[in-house]
């Protein structure tokens, strides 16, 4: 409990997310908005611009031609694979260092974010799960909180993994027992402190113990746990509780899971650039 | 010196070269299988990722590693190739995690656990070490050299399998 204050602190100091984000975000909210108001916005910033085009000529969205410019990217990928790179990008910085304190390499929790992401788009194509436009989103911000989290895990590290070991408890609770603050929470608190809208505060926060009610938060809990049982972001291991309701409740059978987590692999061996960091 | 080689998430690797060292990571449900033929100095590694390829033929033609039923008879027919008889084989496994209370849906840890088995089993073939199950995650590493193969688990120190 005794780190609790200076948590707080550092949600205060952490770099919010640029405007940009914000502006994907209040686009989302508004279909019928401007994306031209988007563009404006990202030509401001040369190297975003650079990261954003070099991302749109990645191999993972197999474009034929190289493109050179942003009108030209929404053209040819449309204003939802836009946003996604957009968010890629703008996020990239807060994974880079983090999750040493969650057993993690340096890249692991920033492969599992895009992972996690890029796995939800899949469940969505491939089972028929509804479209939801913060849902790649919240995927790929769900861990937010571990960015902060992490130096006090490591602290702790001990302590935490004792009750796992030993109490069986999950690693969840573990962090909340011994630090008195988990990664799901202070990861809401920190999408709240960034003006996130509310379905993904939400998403984040429930990440691990789904409302069964919140398709978002249902997704992104399978998103998550599929990616940890393949080894991508696993760290300690797989100290979470899997929710057979959830898939009662999103109607998915084991097959849906395995065929998705195949398709997984193979977008990952393309999408090396979305991997950097 | 010893030459690492990374055998990655549905991959495999089989290798004469003594001074080889395979390694695989991050094991979570996913199985690392391990075989060695001590008189010839042959092994391989695969990662394997699934129980059944038939959630996916196009896929597992493409890439066999990823499944038991495809990946194990492949990563046989490699080791035959250097020379390694089926009879002299060591065989050792670890990985299938699973998650907590993995009642129905994410028991994917353990369906590739019997995958591997059954596969065994109707090869007549033994599995002589195997370390799974549990919550955790696993690194394996086979040495060439000596057919040792060694397993970190989570933080725990490495011991020899």
């Amino acid at each position: 409990m005794k780190h609790i204050r200076i948590i707080a602190k550092d949600i205060k100091e952490l770099p919010p997310l640029p405007e940009v984000a914000q502006k994907v975000f209040s686009l989302l909210h508004d279909p019928k908005s401007n994306v031209q108001d988007l563009v404006k916005v990202i030509q401001l910033d040369q190297a975003m611009t650079a990261n954003i085009l070099r991302l749109c000529n990645s191999a993972y969205f197999g474009l034929k031609r190289k493109i050179s410019s942003l009108q030209e990217a929404l053209v040819l990928l449309g204003q939802k694979k836009l946003h996604e790179i957009i968010m890629t990008d703008s996020s990239n910085k807060y994974y880079k260092k983090a999750g040493l304190g969650y057993n993690l390499e340096k890249g692991e929790l920033w492969k599992h974010s895009v992972a996690c992401a890029l796995l939800s788009q899949i469940l969505v194509q491939k089972t028929g799960l509804p479209e939801d436009p913060f849902l790649f989103n919240a995927a790929l911000l769900h861990d937010i909180g571990k960015v902060i989290l992490s130096t006090y895990v490591r602290t702790e590290y001990d302590q935490i993994i004792r009750l796992v070991k030993e109490q069986q408890y999950p690693f969840l609770q573990a962090e909340k027992e011994i630090i008195g603050i988990d990664h799901a929470e202070l990861g809401a608190r920190i999408a709240e402190e960034w003006n996130f809208p509310e379905a993904l505060v939400e998403a984040i926060a429930q990440h691990h113990v789904p409302d069964t009610e919140n398709y978002i938060s249902c997704t992104v809990h399978l998103c998550n746990l599929m990616t940890i049982m393949m080894g991508i972001g696993t760290g300690y291991g797989l100290a979470d509780y899997g929710k057979d309701d959830v898939m009662k409740k999103l109607g998915l059978k084991e097959k849906h899971l395995e065929s998705c987590m195949v398709e997984l692999w193979d977008e990952l061996q393309q999408a090396e650039e979305l991997l950097k960091y | 010196m010893a030459s690492k080689l990374v055998v990655s998430i549905a991959d495999m690797c089989v290798s004469n070269d003594p001074s080889a060292v395979l390694i695989t990571y991050s094991l979570g449900s996913c199985i690392g299988v391990s075989i060695y033929d001590p008189v010839v100095k042959v092994g391989g590694l695969l990662h394997l990722m699934l129980p059944e390829s038939k959630i996916a033929p196009d896929k597992a033609e493409k890439n066999p590693c990823m499944f038991a039923d495809t990946g194990v008879p492949l990563l046989f027919k490699e080791a035959y190739k250097y020379g390694a008889d089926k009879k002299r084989m060591i065989i050792k496994i670890a990985g299938g995690s699973q998650v907590m209370d993995a009642s129905g849906f994410f028991n994917i840890g353990k369906r590739n656990y019997m995958a591997l088995r059954k596969i065994f089993w109707k090869n007549d073939v033994l599995i002589n070490k195997e370390d799974i199950g549990g919550n955790v995650n696993r690194t394996m590493c086979l040495e060439i050299g000596t057919g040792h193969v060694y397993l970190k688990v989570s933080d725990r120190e490495e011991i020899e399998l």
